[in-house]
């Protein structure tokens, strides 16, 4: 089955590649605000995720003509937003020490099914206490626009993996929903 | 994403309450980088390229006006002189859009520019032909002043038809471009008009 989103997204990366700059104000309009808030959640500073947003911009108008999928444009964005605040972040810290994984269990399956998060206002509260590895990976996950297997694409890492983060990224926004409570 | 996944990411995107100076700052920002205005430096260059078709509408204008007697070449030269000054006219009009506005879009501008540009090449060689050459020609086909005006009006004429192909190309590509924009665009309507419908049953 063809998807429409696919096609949006083929037909919004054309038209900007032909310097429309309707489909790039669109473009920045569409996505400005769930960008904003993937940035914001790794950057703990206001003014500076509005900053890396903007440099976001700047890469994704320079190079869109070199993306080869405009169906993964939404991958393609979040990436570019997570490395240019990596490269933000890294200006005092290395990535390491930035995104400190324990990578030890691989593969612990799905793990919706024991856990419920459907208040947003509790998850927004709850992304703000948890730790920056585990509000990456779930605020990717909550804002709903990319697959496990997307999510895995931008952090470079294996499905498996994605999965054993999201478990312990719940588990930790549990727990300090829970001590809130 | 489904509805009510989606309706959850609205609703923890709306959690994020922006400082309204920084999110302004911001826009501003986006604003002028999407418009890429020219600085003064390249709107005064631009003043100047319009000004040169405007110097280059004159001879072609005094030639289309005036009455030849006896030297009239007639209906090719008018046709010629009278384009020649409709597009020198043409390139100063755009030349001084760009410069009042400082707005340029090198991807569309950059192609009108250029068609423009061979045009007036064109009808500038067509009037060297007509004024210079052609003259001297009739009269002294032999003489080596002619040999030479033709020779140079025809490597002219092999370079600007050379120049105007490869336009024609490039106008063939966008003209693809265009094609699959719209395909895509009928594509997504349809799309759009079956869940509709979907819906309505």
């Amino acid at each position: 089955m063809v998807d429409k989103q696919a096609i949006y997204y083929e037909l919004l990366v054309l038209r900007c590649c032909r310097g429309q700059k309707e489909a790039l104000e669109e473009l920045v309009t569409s996505w400005e605000r769930r960008l904003f808030y993937y940035i914001h959640r790794l950057v703990d500073d206001e003014q500076d995720a509005w900053i890396i947003l903007q440099e976001t911009w700047v890469k994704v108008l320079q190079n869109i003509k070199k993306l080869r999928e405009p169906r993964k444009l939404p991958v393609w964005l979040y990436s570019i937003a997570r490395n240019t605040a990596i490269s933000h972040l890294r200006k005092s810290y290395s990535e390491k020490a930035i995104f400190k994984y324990d990578e030890n269990i691989s593969n612990v399956g799905d793990c919706d099914s024991n856990l419920s998060f459907d208040n947003a206002e509790q998850i927004h509260y709850g992304l703000g206490l948890i730790s920056l590895q585990h509000r990456d990976v779930l605020t990717l996950f909550f804002l709903r626009d990319l697959s496990l297997e997307e999510i895995a694409q931008i952090l470079h890492v294996p499905v498996g993996t994605v999965k054993s983060r999201l478990y312990y990224a719940k588990q930790a926004l549990k727990d300090v929903l829970k001590k809130e409570a | 994403m489904n509805k009510s996944e989606k309706a959850f990411s609205e609703k923890l995107i709306e959690m994020e309450k922006p400082n309204p100076t920084c999110k302004e700052k911001y826009e501003k920002e986006v604003q002028t980088m999407l418009e890429k205005k020219l600085n003064h430096f390249w709107r005064a260059g631009f003043a100047v390229l319009g000004m040169l078709g405007l110097l280059a509408a004159i001879p072609f204008f005094n030639l289309a006006s005036s009455r030849m007697g006896q030297n009239d070449l007639g209906l090719f030269v008018r046709i010629v002189t009278v384009s020649g000054t409709i597009f020198s006219l043409a390139w100063m009009i755009l030349m001084g859009w760009i410069a009042a506005t400082g707005k340029l879009n090198l991807r569309n501008q950059l192609a009108n520019m250029a068609a423009i540009g061979i045009a007036i090449g064109f009808f500038f060689m067509a009037y060297f032909v007509f004024i210079f050459v052609l003259p001297v020609a009739i009269i002294e086909p032999t003489d080596y002043r002619s040999i030479c005006g033709i020779q140079l009006a025809l490597i002219g004429f092999f370079f600007v038809t050379t120049i105007a192909l490869c336009l024609i190309i490039s106008a063939l590509y966008r003209v693809g471009f265009r094609t699959q924009e719209k395909l895509l665009e009928i594509e997504y309507r349809i799309l759009e008009l079956a869940e509709k419908m979907e819906n309505q049953q």
